[in-house]
């Protein structure tokens, strides 16, 4: 085959050879720049975008890192946890929160009933936090200040370290004074119930 | 025409030479022995070179001698390029040598119809070795033609009326060329003849063959020749003689040619003409090697540009390829950086949003401290039976049921304090449906009427907003 090819090319004239030369060196070079420019330059681009990615990130980044305040993370942590606090954590605090709403009830010479609801769980941003509707309905024998044992024991229950929304109270009476005191609390809680 | 050039002319081996620069003549020089083959003009180019110190490319001659053939040929019109082949043939019919012929020729005009041609023909090979010892000499011929050229373009010069025939004869080293044509140049025939009218004894032959030229002009293109202009070989001093034989008027020329007339009148010729006898592409061999050099410095300088290009571009890639670890590296930590910061911005709006739930979302005890002030605002005549509040949409709804004294009056004053306070007090009570309507019911249903009745009942409604 290449012996065919030297024979052929021994048999052109020279301007021949020249212009086959010249062609085959023109034709070449197009396809060479041609190639550069369409396959391997755009490799160059992408590096270069890929660098522009990396600094925009990198900007992202030193944005969030100014923007991160510790001691405003500190005093949102230290909320959070308070907020945590006023928070019954299961059956087992709600056994004890009953028993110490049993026990001012009783204290104070009153009777004590309660029906516990179904749970409802809160915004998904409260991460698991439920409102547990309880009844509570307080009873007394007592005449005398009856009233006030009731507010008594109404703002003992409110007033306490977890948080409980009152929702309904009903009190009533036949005679000259109340005996009986309905509450409707929410009580937020986590797990159980 | 070219501005610099080596202007030759070669007549019956009498050769002179103008050295044009710029299209000036510069030097002259004159061989002073004759020259009669290709061998002796070798060595009279060498030595004008080294005399004149031309340093041009180009060379022209201009020739006449016996080896050249000439005929006058009456043909029908053709293309050029059949014309060539036709010549061709013809040149090699009547050539008197050995070996292949070179031609030449010139259109001429005819009054017969066709087509009337003047062809010269001389050995190739004389051709061939001229443009080799040129070569061999650094040079490129332009031109090699005869005296018709010179001597035509002459005839325009020449006072002749406009449209008439006139005979232009010119003696160049004992010879006469002689061409007949219209005043605007253009040739009808040409004749070289052996004789010169600078020979006394030759007169009458010269004056007989010019006699039969335009007996020819007259037979064969129908026209008269008015004049005949002589011109060199002291034509003056025989215009005369040649009068008494000739039946034409015989003049002379103004111009009156010294040795060196013909190279510079040669200068004057176009090279792209069908009577020059050197090829075209022998003619451009100096434009050719410019055009090829240029063309090769263009595609080398292509090459290298596009080569040039191409490297900078891979090492471009290089760079980049070498900075592109260091740089995924980097991106995967800061967008591993950025997550982390992500999550704790998301972990802390969570947890504010918790706190402000819990905390500052935390609904006062209200019914706790309304009864409480309810105790104190509650007129001790009225007895409660019922007191309620209730969360609703828009706040606290309350209701407070119970018992008045009989008496209306009385009953209706403590009520109405009852609801002023409650209106007026710090929990500014919006009353929904006021102790009055309790009362109208009451009346309605007949309640009034009983006796029995110690007691009246009442019912307020109003909202905590």
């Amino acid at each position: 085959m290449i012996k065919v090819w030297g024979r052929l090319w021994e048999g052109l004239a020279k301007h021949l050879k020249r212009r086959v030369t010249s062609g085959i060196l023109i034709g070449g070079s197009i396809v060479l720049l041609w190639w550069s420019m369409s396959y391997r330059l755009p490799l160059v681009n992408q590096e270069g975008t890929r660098l522009q990615k990396m600094f925009a990130l990198e900007s992202q980044v030193i944005r969030l890192r100014q923007q991160w305040s510790e001691d405003a993370a500190v005093a949102v942590r230290a909320a959070a946890k308070r907020a945590e606090g006023r928070i019954l954590n299961g059956d087992d605090e709600l056994a004890a929160w009953l028993k110490e709403v049993q026990d001012w009830a009783h204290e104070s010479g009153l009777g004590v009933a309660y029906t516990i609801g179904e749970a409802t769980s809160l915004s998904d941003a409260l991460g698991g936090i439920k409102t547990l509707p309880v009844h509570i309905q307080v009873t007394t024998k007592e005449e005398e200040r009856s009233y006030q044992a009731f507010l008594q024991f109404l703002r003992g229950a409110v007033e306490s370290k977890n948080r409980v929304d009152i929702r309904k109270v009903t009190i009533t009476g036949e005679g000259k004074a109340a005996d009986n005191m309905g509450i409707d609390f929410r009580i937020w809680m986590r797990g159980g119930a | 025409m070219r501005k610099t050039i080596l202007s030759v002319s070669l007549l019956y081996g009498e050769m002179k030479v103008l050295v044009v620069e710029r299209g000036i003549v510069r030097k002259q020089w004159e061989c002073a022995d004759p020259v009669k083959d290709l061998d002796g003009l070798r060595r009279a180019l060498t030595e004008v070179l080294r005399v004149t110190g031309f340093s041009g490319r180009y060379v022209s001659f201009v020739v006449e001698d016996t080896f050249f053939v000439h005929q006058f040929l009456q043909i029908p019109a053709m293309k050029t390029k059949d014309l060539k082949v036709f010549l061709a043939r013809k040149a090699d019919q009547i050539k008197t040598f050995e070996g292949p012929a070179a031609f030449a020729y010139r259109r001429t005009c005819t009054r017969k119809g066709g087509e009337g041609v003047l062809l010269d023909v001389l050995p190739k090979t004389y051709v061939d070795e001229l443009i080799r010892l040129c070569q061999d000499l650094r040079l490129t011929p332009v031109r090699l033609t005869r005296l018709t050229g010179i001597l035509a373009r002459h005839l325009r010069e020449l006072p002749i009326r406009k449209g008439d025939v006139a005979g232009l004869a010119a003696e160049v080293a004992g010879k006469t060329v002689l061409v007949v044509g219209t005043s605007d140049g253009e040739v009808l025939f040409d004749r070289y003849l052996g004789c010169s009218w600078a020979e006394d004894q030759e007169i009458e032959r010269v004056g007989r063959e010019m006699t039969r030229s335009v007996l020819f002009a007259k037979q064969q293109f129908t026209v008269a020749v008015g004049d005949i202009w002589l011109m060199g070989g002291r034509a003056e001093q025989h215009t005369e003689q040649l009068r008494q034989h000739l039946d034409a008027v015989v003049k002379t020329s103004p111009v009156h040619p010294d040795g060196f007339y013909w190279a510079r009148a040669a200068v004057k010729l176009p090279v792209r003409d069908a009577s020059n006898f050197i090829p075209v592409e022998i003619q451009q061999a100096v434009l050719q090697q410019v055009m090829t050099g240029v063309t090769v410095a263009a595609v080398i300088a292509l090459v290298i540009s596009v080569v040039g290009v191409a490297a900078a571009v891979e090492v471009l890639i290089q760079r980049a390829q070498s900075g592109s670890q260091t740089s995924s590296t980097q991106t995967v930590l800061l967008e591993a950086e950025k997550e982390a910061w992500n999550r704790r911005f998301v972990e802390l709006d969570r947890q504010k949003q918790f706190a402000h739930a819990v905390v500052e979302e935390w609904e006062p005890p209200l019914p706790g401290w309304f009864l409480g002030y309810l105790g104190d605002a509650l007129p001790d005549e009225l007895v409660l039976s019922k007191a309620s509040l209730v969360r609703d949409d828009h706040g606290w709804a309350v209701q407070l049921v119970g018992n008045a004294p009989r008496a209306m009056t009385q009953s209706a004053v403590l009520l109405q304090s009852l609801e002023d306070r409650l209106k007026d007090g710090p929990y500014h009570l919006t009353i929904t449906r006021s102790w009055r309507e309790t009362w109208r019911e009451q009346l309605k249903h007949g309640h009034e009427g009983e006796k029995d009745v110690v007691t009246r009942g009442f019912a307020v409604e109003a909202g905590i907003r």
